[in-house]
């Protein structure tokens, strides 16, 4: 049976605001780095505001009643509020802001609410180290979404934090076993006897502190341990994975979903169907979110858009499918996508590969017009995107399923060719009816388009001279204002606020181009404005930034031509296109990352310059005394059992010891007596030490090995 | 708890680099990295921190059954590394039965330094234990890895006396000038030759005062004489094989040894010889205090171990005791050889007081009692006929 520790001075054994602040920290840097590796900033500190409120309360709970059995049931309480957390798991999902956690990451949401609620009931070492168990899990999930770059770092800062809290459990559970070994007892006996007794428990600690702990290996040791796993990390991740690059990478695992506000500002929002304009500045950042690899830069249609209101845009109506009178028979019956690819005359094929990275863009987006069966996912038809009436794709992803890069053709008009006339109304099959829809342009706007298009001759002129009208007009700002309720946004971008980005461009465009007889479009989608490449050089890497929308006029024998006003539009600086609005997030932002290599750089900098100054101050300002000799007798003692075979009693003298070791000397002995008796003169005689006198037993010693060493070679 | 938490920090750094390979995700691969080296850096700690160490322990020589040993142990270092702190787990025999074990104090051994560390026990059974070797327990400064290793020692002796039993009994007043005399005091100062001073105890007359030691001292001291040669208690305990019942630190023959030392230091206070014939050799001179470590020695040691019955052990102590002398038997289970053994011993004007002992009362659990109990009815009174008194001794409150 072991004894267990006995009552003693609470203030060495209790955890302190050290251990909160450690748990606390680390506790938010796990939830911080989730929140923001799903993209949601919002989600982030909402759970570290909980997670510092509950381990202030914990603190408090601890501080005013930590004596009382209740405290006891944390353990339970814990286990209470993770089976809480998993049952109401949904609902918890839906009470995070821009609601990240998504059925496919309702898992990394409970994991979440666990340690945030759990933060509330870590009374005792053993959930004040539990939550480590979490904040590891959710530290796993940032790792496999790889979508934070300052994870990395934020996990050595948890890891310091763990660690720290490690050593000091460890050093109360130390402390206790002192009180238990009645090692502190004796000492309180020894102070009571000699009439110095303490009443703090404290000095006992300094006694043992003093005593049998003195040679411990102290926070120097920690540090220095520290550093180099640092180290080790920074130069050991990088290089293991390049090892390891030929099996890396078996298994895709598709980051987070965009949150809601997120996807609403790329492509409309969750409800694809209709899109609104005119929003005011969008949290748009540079993490990329698709890649594509074709023959040039395209713009890649997600969605299309033929009805306007002043709210925005509409798809264009599917129901209808009749027809006007007279022109069933001139054009082929069908879809939206059938007339648009009939309609180029001289096709020419292209092939592309689309890589989702971020599937909350919800759609494929792709260029020129796909036929039927035309994109397939790499590696096998599992009909993840279905193809919608206008040609564009649909994700349609289950829990688990994987992302696959989407491989595809289409057909585009062959160049070198200038659309003239466009598409008339009556040729347009009944589906198609609201691309030709002039009623809901606006009538300033229709004048507007009147008014730019006096000259033109034909339609394409008449497109362009819209195009340059508006690229004249209007700045291309991507902080610009939204539009006040109830104004119509194009009119209000044309004649009122002349700026704004793409969505407004597009739409301008479209109905202008409408109201002077162009059958037109808005359409959503990515165009790799920036021109980044991926990493090998094979694709275009195109981030949230380059989510973009533009104007789609219908001409004859060309079909869909693009008409992107945004082209030739003036900047605001700030506001240029593709640029990353001011909604990155600091931590993503080029400086934030420059100055944390920069910061990581000093601080191992700093530690190897610390650690090398501090040795060699220690050494340089280091007198010889009487204990540096018994550390080299000791190596000569040392040196003596390995020649002799035996080893020194601690009871025995140097002399006794040479004697009883002398016969395995053989010709060594001699040396080894003058040796010896250097030794009991420079440990037991009154002579003062000097470095000098240090060295020469030091170099003494090393003959002797030396000499022992060459007899033991040579026989 | 933590070494789990070691072991799931452990399972957790493998997974995350498995799952860095299996995503080839760049933050995986840094966290995974930090936490294997974290790890990788404890372990080698915990195995530095066992390696390289010499040790010298010190037990007592001599303790008591209950009485609260403390073992120190000096730990030095043979390497110049500054290591985390070690606990020690000492080798002690199984035989050693102990309770209130407690843990080694950590201690950070230093380089050719003696750093001392201890641990505390209370030996629960009598005997002469002797061990050697250690084991080492070193863990890491976040005590996440634990590593252990086996030292060998120079070995360690230690005597455990037994503890002595207070028992209240009548012992039956004797013919003549014996124990009986001894107990009530009334022997007391018939020798001539003094022996020394002693503490006073209930019985003793006023007229051997030592008023100068009670003076100096505070304390009443009375003077002390030899008692004589008449007066003689020897014990004999039952030792023949098989005969020691009971499980544990509570046998029979523990509780007699226990008996035994108490009723010893009872009558050298009152300043008569004891005697343990069989198991010493005569010579018995000394202070009390002497004879008494004497006994302690002897008790220590006692085995139920021979194969003699317990009439032939009490025929040869007839051999070496005068007559008026007073045998004390402790039996537990029935010796037909004791019932003719103490008719002949009587006859030769030796007391014989029958110690007997209910064997049944032994904890002996999941094992049907063997043997005729001494304390049966039917052996009593088979002693109590050949002229034996007998005491029925109590077996309740033997827990040390």
């Amino acid at each position: 049976m072991i004894r267990s520790a006995t009552a003693q001075p609470q203030q060495e054994r209790v955890y302190g605001p050290i251990d909160y602040l450690l748990t606390g920290v680390y506790a938010c840097l796990a939830a911080y780095s989730t929140g923001v590796s799903v993209g949601s900033s919002s989600a982030a500190w909402m759970f570290v505001g909980i997670i510092a409120a509950g381990t202030l309360f914990s603190f408090l709970v601890q501080w005013l009643i930590g004596d009382q059995p209740v405290t006891k049931y944390d353990g339970l309480m814990y286990l209470a509020v993770g089976i809480a957390t998993f049952a109401f798991r949904e609902d918890l999902a839906k009470m995070v802001p821009d609601q990240p956690f998504a059925e496919q990451l309702l898992h990394t949401g409970t994991l979440c609410w666990l340690l945030a609620l759990g933060s509330f009931f870590t009374w005792r070492d053993g959930t004040l180290l539990f939550q480590a168990v979490p904040s590891i899990a959710l530290f796993g999930m940032v790792g496999a979404f790889d979508t934070f770059k300052a994870a990395p770092a934020l996990f050595f800062a948890f890891l310091v934090c763990l660690a720290t809290l490690f050593a000091r459990a460890h050093r109360r559970q130390m402390i206790e076993q002192a009180e238990a070994s009645g090692y502190k007892a004796m000492l309180a006996r020894e102070e009571e006897a000699s009439g110095n007794a303490s009443e703090k428990g404290g000095a006992r600690l300094q006694a043992i502190l003093a005593g049998p702990w003195k040679w411990m290996a102290g926070p120097e040791w920690a540090l220095a341990s520290a550093l180099a796993i640092v180290l080790i990390s920074l130069l050991g991740a990088p290089a293991l994975r390049v090892v390891l690059k030929p099996i890396a990478g078996s298994i895709k695992v598709p980051p987070p979903p965009l949150t809601l506000t997120q996807a609403a500002s790329l492509l409309g929002g969750s409800d694809t169907s209709r899109v609104t304009i005119g929003r005011g500045p969008q949290r748009l950042g540079e993490r990329v979110v698709i890649t594509a690899e074709m023959d040039e830069k395209r713009y890649l249609r997600a969605r299309t858009y033929g009805v306007y209101s002043a709210s925005g845009w509409e798809i264009a109506n599917q129901n209808r499918t009749s027809a006007p009178v007279g022109a069933l028979n001139a054009v082929p019956a069908g879809g939206i996508d059938e007339r648009s690819a009939s309609e180029i005359a001289r096709k020419t094929p292209i092939t592309f590969k689309i890589t989702l990275i971020d599937p909350g863009v919800g759609s494929v987006p792709v260029p020129g017009e796909v036929p039927n069966q035309g994109l397939v996912e790499e590696g096998g038809r599992r009909n993840l995107a279905a193809r919608r009436s206008d040609g564009t794709y649909q994700l349609q992803l289950g829990i688990g399923d994987v992302l696959p890069p989407f491989v595809g053709r289409a057909v585009v008009p062959a160049p070198n060719q200038t659309p003239k006339e466009a598409v008339q109304a009556d040729n347009l099959p009944g589906s198609m009816q609201d691309y030709a829809d002039k009623s809901v342009v606006p009538e300033d706007v229709a004048a507007f388009a009147r008014e730019v298009t006096k000259g033109a001759k034909t339609d394409y002129e008449k497109a362009m001279a819209i195009k340059q009208a508006i690229e004249r007009t209007c700045l291309y700002n991507l902080k610009a204002p939204a539009t006040p309720a109830n104004v119509d946004p194009v009119s209000y971008f044309l004649f009122t606020s002349h700026q704004g980005y793409c969505d407004l461009f597009a739409s301008a465009s479209a109905l202008c181009a409408r109201a002077v007889g162009i059958p037109s479009r808005y359409v959503t989608g990515f165009y790799p404005i920036l021109g980044k490449r991926t990493d090998d050089g094979k694709a275009w890497a195109m981030s949230e930034s380059e989510a973009h929308a533009w104007g789609e006029l219908f001409f004859k024998d060309i079909g869909w031509v693009v008409f992107d006003a945004t082209e030739g539009a003036a900047e605001v600086p700030g506001g240029s296109r593709g640029q990353a609005t001011g909604s990155d997030a600091w931590y993503r932002q080029n400086w934030f990352k420059t100055a944390l290599d920069g910061s990581i750089a000093a601080v191992v900098l700093a530690g190897l310059l610390f650690a090398g100054l501090f040795f060699r101050k220690s050494v340089r300002s280091r007198v010889p005394s009487r204990e540096d000799v018994g550390r080299e007798y000791a190596r000569f003692a040392f040196l003596l059992q390995k020649l002799s075979g035996r080893r020194r009693l601690p009871s025995q003298t140097p002399d006794e010891y040479l004697s009883a070791a002398e016969r395995g000397l053989g010709s060594s002995a001699p040396l080894a007596r003058d040796l010896n008796s250097r030794f009991v003169n420079a440990l037991y005689s009154p002579l003062s030490i000097d470095s000098g006198l240090l060295k020469e037993l030091r170099n003494a010693t090393e003959q002797l090995r030396t000499q022992a060493r060459s007899k033991g070679e040579a026989q | 708890m933590r070494r789990v938490a070691g072991f799931a920090l452990s399972l957790a750094s493998l997974f995350l680099v498995l799952v860095a390979i299996m995503l080839d995700s760049q933050t995986l691969f840094y966290m995974g990295t930090a936490l294997v080296a974290t790890l990788l850096a404890c372990r080698a700690q915990a195995w530095l921190a066992v390696r390289g160490l010499r040790f010298e322990r010190v037990a007592p020589e001599a303790v008591r059954v209950g009485e609260l040993v403390t073992v120190e142990v000096t730990v030095w270092s043979e390497h110049k590394i500054r290591r985390p702190l070690v606990a020690v787990i000492d080798s002690l025999p199984l035989k050693l039965q102990m309770v209130d074990r407690s843990p080694s104090l950590p201690v950070a051994p230093a380089y050719d330094l003696p750093v001392r560390t201890q641990y505390q026990f209370r030996a629960l059974r009598r005997g002469k234990f002797r061990w050697s070797g250690l084991n080492v327990i070193g863990t890491d400064a976040l005590g996440l890895i634990t590593m252990k290793k086996h030292y060998t020692t120079s070995p360690a002796e230690m005597t455990v006396f037994p503890r002595p039993i207070p028992i209240s009994i009548d012992i039956p007043m004797a013919a003549g000038w014996g124990i009986s005399e001894a107990e009530s005091g009334n022997s007391r100062g018939a020798g001539i030759e003094p022996r020394g001073i002693r503490e006073y105890t209930s019985g003793d007359s006023l007229r051997h005062v030592h008023w100068r030691s009670s003076a100096r001292s505070r304390k009443l001291q009375v003077k002390e004489f030899e008692a004589g040669s008449h007066a003689v208690a020897a014990f004999l305990l039952q030792r023949t094989r098989g005969t020691d019942i009971g499980l544990g630190p509570e046998t029979s023959l523990d509780l007699m040894c226990g008996h035994a030392a108490y009723l010893s230091d009872m009558f050298l206070r009152q300043g008569v010889g004891v005697q343990f014939p069989g198991l010493e050799m005569g010579g018995y001179r000394g202070s009390a205090g002497e004879r008494l470590s004497e006994i302690d020695e002897l008790l220590a040691s006692v085995e139920a171990d021979t194969d003699d019955n317990m009439g032939t052990h009490l025929l040869r102590a007839k051999m070496d005791l005068p007559p008026g002398s007073t045998i004390f038997t402790f039996a537990v289970v029935a010796d037909p050889s004791l019932v003719p053994a103490i008719a002949e011993v009587t006859h030769a004007g030796i007391q014989v007081i029958a110690m007997v002992y209910d064997a049944a009362l032994f904890h002996m659990p999941g094992k049907k009692m063997p043997v005729l109990s001494a304390g049966s009815a039917d052996f009593v009174s088979q002693l109590e006929n050949v002229g034996a008194k007998s005491v029925m001794m109590p077996v309740e409150g033997t827990s040390a």
